[in-house]
């Protein structure tokens, strides 16, 4: 516990006779004069334990509520994010599914080329059984819109 | 129990930094402002009404006190300390007139030579508890007048203002507690050595 080291004299006087002389200054005692200044600057002894306890108990009640520290222990910034997102994917199932669909995204963003290839060119061959003008259809197999055009039509070629 | 983020023995920090940090919801603040204007106010408080547990209920009230005003504590009026100091001084003085029987006891006869609960304080005591021992030896006014002027540094009419009187009867009040304080310990002087 710390020792107070505060001025004797907190009314903020400079010396504690500073104003008008009073009628007692006839009764001169400097020995009593400086026995009271010496109990004046004595440090004041430190708190008992229990009434310490007392006033630190008040100063967390009185403690401003919209300011007052949590109870709780603080957690790390990077935890608490991460804990928000679960609750809003509803937990960690949900967080995993997330994770799966955003992964099937990308391969599908990036592997999206070849099958779509493939497809065309297994539907050039349908197309050139049917009619035997593959040959000049491969060359438009790229435009998806003309693809199924053309595979409608060979459709009703068909019928 | 919160974590305490101020240092409770940092010089630096003042005593109204203090207070801010800790209406800001510092606990640390808190228990250095505890620890620096407690002991003072548990002292003057002592002084004042001469029982332990008046002055802690006293220093726990006026505690209360600045808790509550810390959140509208504003710069440039007095030192926490100070303020602090004035509400212990008022609400001790507020007990000593509900003890009215001896709050106005000021006038009864004074002492020839020192009591003897008094005398024997002054041989088997330091010159310091000498002094405190002959202080609650005082009539309450006289005491507070006292406490206040010669070990608490109130001026003349900072002491009547406190007590609801004039300047002029503060002025009685402490001469005549010199009087009685120098009758006090007038026969152990020598032995206390209050004349070196």
């Amino acid at each position: 516990m710390s020792k107070t080291t505060h001025s004797p004299h907190p009314a903020g006087n400079a010396t504690p006779r500073a104003d008008s002389a009073p009628p007692d200054a006839a009764l001169s005692d400097p020995a009593l004069d400086a026995a009271l200044d010496r109990l004046a600057r004595a440090p004041a002894p430190p708190l008992p334990d229990d009434l310490s306890a007392r006033l630190m108990a008040d100063a967390l009640a009185a403690m401003p509520p919209a300011m007052a520290p949590s109870p709780w222990p603080r957690v790390d910034e990077g935890i608490r994010w991460r804990d928000r997102l679960l609750d809003w994917l509803a937990g960690a199932p949900g967080m995993a599914g997330a994770a799966a669909a955003g992964l099937v995204g990308l391969w599908i963003g990036l592997a999206a080329p070849g099958p779509a290839e493939a497809l065309g060119l297994s539907l050039q061959a349908t197309l050139w059984s049917a009619d035997g003008a593959g040959a000049d259809i491969a060359g438009l197999l790229a435009d998806d819109a003309l693809l199924w055009a053309l595979n409608g039509a060979a459709a009703e070629a068909g019928q | 129990m919160p974590e305490d983020r101020a240092a409770p023995d940092d010089p630096r920090l003042g005593d109204a930094q203090l207070l801010r940090a800790y209406a800001q919801g510092d606990a640390g603040a808190a228990r250095a402002l505890v620890d620096r204007l407690g002991p003072r106010v548990l002292q003057v408080a002592q002084r004042l009404l001469q029982d332990r547990a008046e002055a802690e209920d006293v220093t726990q009230e006026a505690m209360l006190r600045l808790w509550q005003i810390a959140p509208r504590w504003q710069d440039g009026q007095a030192a926490p300390s100070t303020w602090l100091h004035r509400v212990a001084v008022n609400l001790a003085t507020d007990r000593l007139r509900r003890r009215r029987a001896t709050w106005l006891e000021d006038e009864a006869t004074e002492p020839a030579a020192p009591t003897p609960s008094a005398h024997e304080a002054l041989m088997a005591q330091t010159r310091a508890r000498a002094l405190e021992t002959a202080l609650a030896a005082l009539p309450p006014r006289q005491r507070v007048a006292t406490v206040l002027r010669h070990l608490e540094g109130y001026t003349n009419p900072q002491i009547a203002e406190v007590l609801g009187i004039g300047v002029e009867a503060v002025e009685s009040l402490t001469a005549r507690a010199k009087r009685r304080l120098s009758a006090e310990l007038a026969p152990r002087r020598d032995e206390l050595g209050f004349d070196r």
